[in-house]
């Protein structure tokens, strides 16, 4: 059931355009992650949902109904922001209960529920804490407690591990998956790390400039990118200027290849995405191609190889490693490669 | 740093001189009579006399002042932090202008507005309610002191608001705050040190003042600032003013560490000065 709906939403700082006519379905208890570089607009769209931010045109529906003059402390939505927000003169049962004490509910009502809350976020026996006193890590917790508190029926999440280390930010995105599953509310997330959208969500939006290029499941985005901006940004790619000959028929580095894509024009100038792990390398004879290994790193699971292909880089994972200068065969398999339209977006197979 | 810990002793000479060594001057005069002997008799004298009174309208003009210095200062400044950055900059030197006129000029320019051929006498003629006794009352003092002290009130609060983080404004309104319980539950309990420093900074002139009450409260109005500085420069008793002096004193010491409390609140208390040997020879070699 679509709970939020963005309608040609516009919003231009100054001279600026953030966003450009966007529009936008989102499900109840969807995981959904907004993807892009920074300056891609995605905070801005969540700020807007949030109510902290204005549309210049456009209109913001919850539920069917028109939210997009609601100031912020009347829609049904909380947010976890990016530097957390803490009160600093409360501690942490007084941040957690802030909502609650808003609302006017009486102490023995609230004090439950932020046990309840600190329980869900592992941070049980925090209540007297000064929130100074916390790491960065408790300190999410704590404005994830305070934001759920509330019981909202969406959570926005403002790049909410931007803060954290590597492996502090592994465990928090488990225990985020952990909660929104087990409380069956809308996450919307934002977020610029593509590793951490395709780990958490249940749908991507790939925003770049402040349109949308692509609307998708993880899997959907990173097998099938729908133009080379995506496949760029999400996993690392090889894009290459190829010519689609025929259905089927691509020529790329010099040679031709048969794809499983069609429905081109003829001879139609397009951009050729293969994945780095879909290489295969070979002995220089049975290669499709033949190139010279500029470099190979050790990446832990496997080695990142540059092989040159006359004038062209391919970057290769591999768990062989291989000699610098050594001369090698490339074989790629046809539906690893993927035949991409020119500057093509999500919505333009409809017009 | 060591070159600059050495341009520091100037000041601690200074220090010395005009602070601590006069601290105890005062300290010594108050427990002494005019023939040097160690005494009580001074505080006697001021607990049983009518001084006492004094001191007692003193802290109640000051603390009146105090209030309607917060009254006024508070929405002035939460206004000015929230205009836009130029007019902001064009508001605090509004406010801080005034205070480049000297302080006797400004408060002298009071009588001629106060007094009974004054100004604000002559506009209200015409209305037949003229002319009043403006000049020379309490309230008069009270004008002079929340006119000359307001900015001392405003500046302080001024910049706790101005640096107040604006995400936690917009957690509030997240939570479900409307903008009176954003101000009442975020923005008025973070602005408590610069309601602290700006309430010692107010108070503590506004008890010790005798200018302001010599021309605008005549001689019906003495504060104990009044009093005190009778004894020095017209009765000539030292003692009685340096015991009177001690009293005031420790009513500021309260009212600073009230402020010190509130500064120190959400901060490690820091170190100590430890001085060490090295250290001691260094400022003893200047």
């Amino acid at each position: 059931m679509t709970q939020i709906e963005l309608q040609n939403i516009s919003k231009a700082f100054g001279s600026m355009t953030v966003i450009n006519d966007l529009s936008l379905e989102i499900e109840d208890a969807e995981f959904l992650t907004l993807l892009g570089p920074s300056g891609c607009g995605k905070t801005t769209i969540l700020r807007i949902i949030g109510g902290f931010e204005q549309p210049d045109r456009g209109r913001v529906l919850f539920e069917g109904k028109d939210i997009t003059n609601l100031p912020a402390y009347q829609r049904p939505v909380n947010t976890l922001f990016q530097s957390y927000s803490l009160f600093p003169h409360l501690n942490v049962y007084d941040n957690v209960a802030f909502g609650l004490k808003i609302q006017g509910l009486k102490d023995n009502e609230i004090r439950p529920r932020v046990e309840e809350m600190l329980r869900l976020v592992n941070l049980s026996g925090y209540e007297k804490r000064s929130v100074d006193r916390l790491s960065g890590g408790q300190q999410q917790r704590i404005a994830m407690a305070r934001a759920l508190i509330n019981r909202p029926e969406v959570l926005l999440l403002d790049e909410p591990f931007g803060a954290l280390d590597l492996k502090l930010r592994k465990d928090m995105q488990i225990e985020m998956k952990r909660i929104q599953q087990q409380l069956g509310i809308t996450f919307i997330f934002v977020t610029h790390d593509q590793e951490e959208a395709l780990t958490l969500s249940d749908r991507i939006i790939v925003l770049n400039e402040g349109i949308i290029q692509q609307i998708g499941s993880p899997t959907d985005i990173y097998n099938e990118p729908i133009n080379a901006y995506v496949a760029d940004f999400i996993g690392e790619s090889n894009i290459l200027e190829g010519v689609m000959h025929a259905d089927y028929d691509v020529t790329f580095s010099g040679r031709r290849f048969t794809c499983v894509d069609f429905d081109f024009y003829p001879d139609e100038a397009v951009d050729v995405v293969i994945r780095p792990e879909d290489v295969t390398i070979v002995s220089p004879e049975k290669g499709m191609l033949e190139g010279v290994v500029l470099s190979c790193l050790f990446m832990g699971v496997h080695y990142e190889l540059q092989i040159r292909v006359g004038q062209e880089l391919y970057l290769v994972h591999t768990t062989i490693p291989r000699k610098i200068d050594q001369h090698v065969g490339i074989v790629i398999a046809p539906d690893d490669i993927h035949i991409m339209r020119k500057g093509e977006v999500e919505g333009d197979e409809d017009i | 740093m060591k070159t600059y810990k050495r341009a520091a002793a100037p000041f601690l000479l200074w220090a010395a001189m005009f602070i601590i060594i006069s601290l105890v001057m005062v300290l010594y005069y108050s427990f002494t009579n005019e023939a040097g002997q160690l005494t009580l008799a001074n505080f006697q004298r001021f607990f049983t006399g009518s001084t006492l009174g004094t001191l007692w309208r003193s802290l109640k003009v000051a603390f009146l002042t105090t209030v309607i210095c917060l009254i006024l200062g508070y929405p002035l400044a939460y206004i000015i932090s929230n205009m836009k950055v130029n007019f902001r900059t064009t508001a605090i030197m509004l406010v801080v202008i005034p205070m480049w006129m000297n302080f006797l000029l400004r408060t002298y320019g009071w009588v001629t507005i106060l007094s009974k051929n004054g100004i604000l006498n002559s506009l209200l003629r015409p209305l037949g309610i003229a002319p009043l006794d403006l000049l020379y009352t309490e309230g008069a003092v009270t004008l002079g002191m929340v006119y000359n002290f307001l900015p001392f009130m405003i500046l302080p609060i001024y910049t706790v608001l101005e640096k107040m983080d604006h995400g936690l404004l917009e957690a509030a309104a997240d939570l479900g705050a409307n903008k009176w319980n954003t101000f009442l539950k975020v923005i008025l309990p973070l602005s408590l040190p610069g309601i602290a420093s700006g309430v010692s900074m107010v108070f503590i002139p506004a008890i010790s003042t005798f200018e302001i009450t010599a021309l605008l409260g005549g001689n019906k109005t003495n504060l104990i600032g009044n009093v005190i500085e009778q004894q020095f420069t017209v009765t000539g008793d030292w003692n009685y003013g340096s015991a009177m002096s001690m009293i005031l004193m420790i009513f500021l010491v309260i009212s600073l560490l009230f402020s010190r409390n509130e500064d120190t609140d959400n901060e490690q208390p820091t170190p100590t000065h430890v001085m060490t040997e090295e250290r001691r020879r260094e400022v003893i070699d200047v």
